[in-house]
């Protein structure tokens, strides 16, 4: 039988063992580079990227992990300020026009022939990524983490650290503007 | 993308196929990292704590009186065998000390 968390974590803290971190990035490195590709336009490098870096801020931070929340949700806020920091930088450098047209490309959205080559049943994982792109930060993820990852709204709360009154705004126009995208979708399939 | 527009029955349907990642090095290069910092947080802790005990250093010789305070040293030291057995004491009593510390992970 696996070891829970909290064990895993009180053997990285106090023992700062490797073997112990090693086990909780494999426990929980599928789910979160997942989110994190539906958060990033279905980019798998830079979501892999983000998901080391939380990985690796979630090490030395470990010690201040209380135990009070998820170790998911605690990682997902982690996930969550770093996605915020990386697009906040890439929008300075889009604004000052240090980005060229690939590199933004690269950052936004993923490359279509990729799409095409991959696996079919991964098409509708891909294409929902693609329309959440169309939806601010903050909408994508407090909407993946209700609808996808289904946690309450009091935990989207402390995740993203906003208001609960926010949290219930964002997932409401989050939906409408979503459902707005899928409906101009199937009429763009259907004509 | 399929027709299905309702929001929730899309996402439950995203939940019941997500895709299990496969790790493909993915933890190899976390803990790979994870050493690369460590290693670097050691050189660079060990790089300012010699910074600083060369300006400590060279601040006590700029400041400190140190021809007058070696002027201040005796000649010549008279040790009694009690003033040896005091000071045999006190370094049995350091050792006993730093070995508990250490021992007992205090530090």
């Amino acid at each position: 039988m696996s070891p829970p968390d909290q064990a895993l974590i009180d053997a990285v803290v106090k023992e700062d063992s490797h073997r112990a971190f090693a086990e909780l990035v494999k426990r929980y490195q599928s789910p979160l580079r997942y989110s994190l590709r539906q958060l990033t336009g279905w980019n798998e490098a830079l979501a892999d990227d983000l998901a080391q870096e939380t990985f690796i801020k979630a090490h030395s931070a470990l010690s201040s992990f209380q135990g009070k929340a998820k170790f998911s949700s605690w990682l997902y806020r982690i996930a969550y300020n770093l996605m915020l920091s990386h697009f906040r930088v890439a929008r300075n450098r889009e604004l000052t026009g240090g980005l060229t047209g690939r590199e933004e490309q690269s950052l936004w959205i993923d490359n279509g022939q990729e799409v095409a080559a991959s696996d079919e049943s991964l098409q509708l994982h891909r294409d929902l990524a693609q329309a959440m792109n169309h939806l601010s930060d903050n909408q994508r993820m407090a909407l993946h983490l209700s609808l996808h990852r289904e946690c309450t709204q009091q935990e989207i709360s402390d995740i993203m650290s906003i208001p609960l009154g926010t949290v219930k705004t964002l997932i409401t126009r989050g939906k409408a503007r979503l459902r707005e995208r899928l409906e101009d979708w199937k009429s763009g399939d259907e004509s | 993308m399929t027709r299905e527009t309702d929001i929730d029955s899309l996402f439950a349907q995203l939940r019941s196929t997500e895709p299990c990642i496969q790790d493909q090095g993915f933890s190899t290069r976390v803990l790979a990292e994870l050493e690369q910092k460590a290693g670097l947080a050691f050189f660079k802790d060990a790089l300012i704590t010699m910074l600083f005990t060369l300006i400590g250093c060279l601040l006590s010789y700029a400041f400190f009186p140190v021809a007058e305070l070696v002027e201040l040293l005796p000649n010549s030291i008279h040790i009694s065998p009690m003033s040896l057995l005091t000071l045999g004491g006190a370094v049995a009593l350091a050792c006993s000390a730093a070995y508990w510390t250490l021992d007992t992970d205090r530090i």
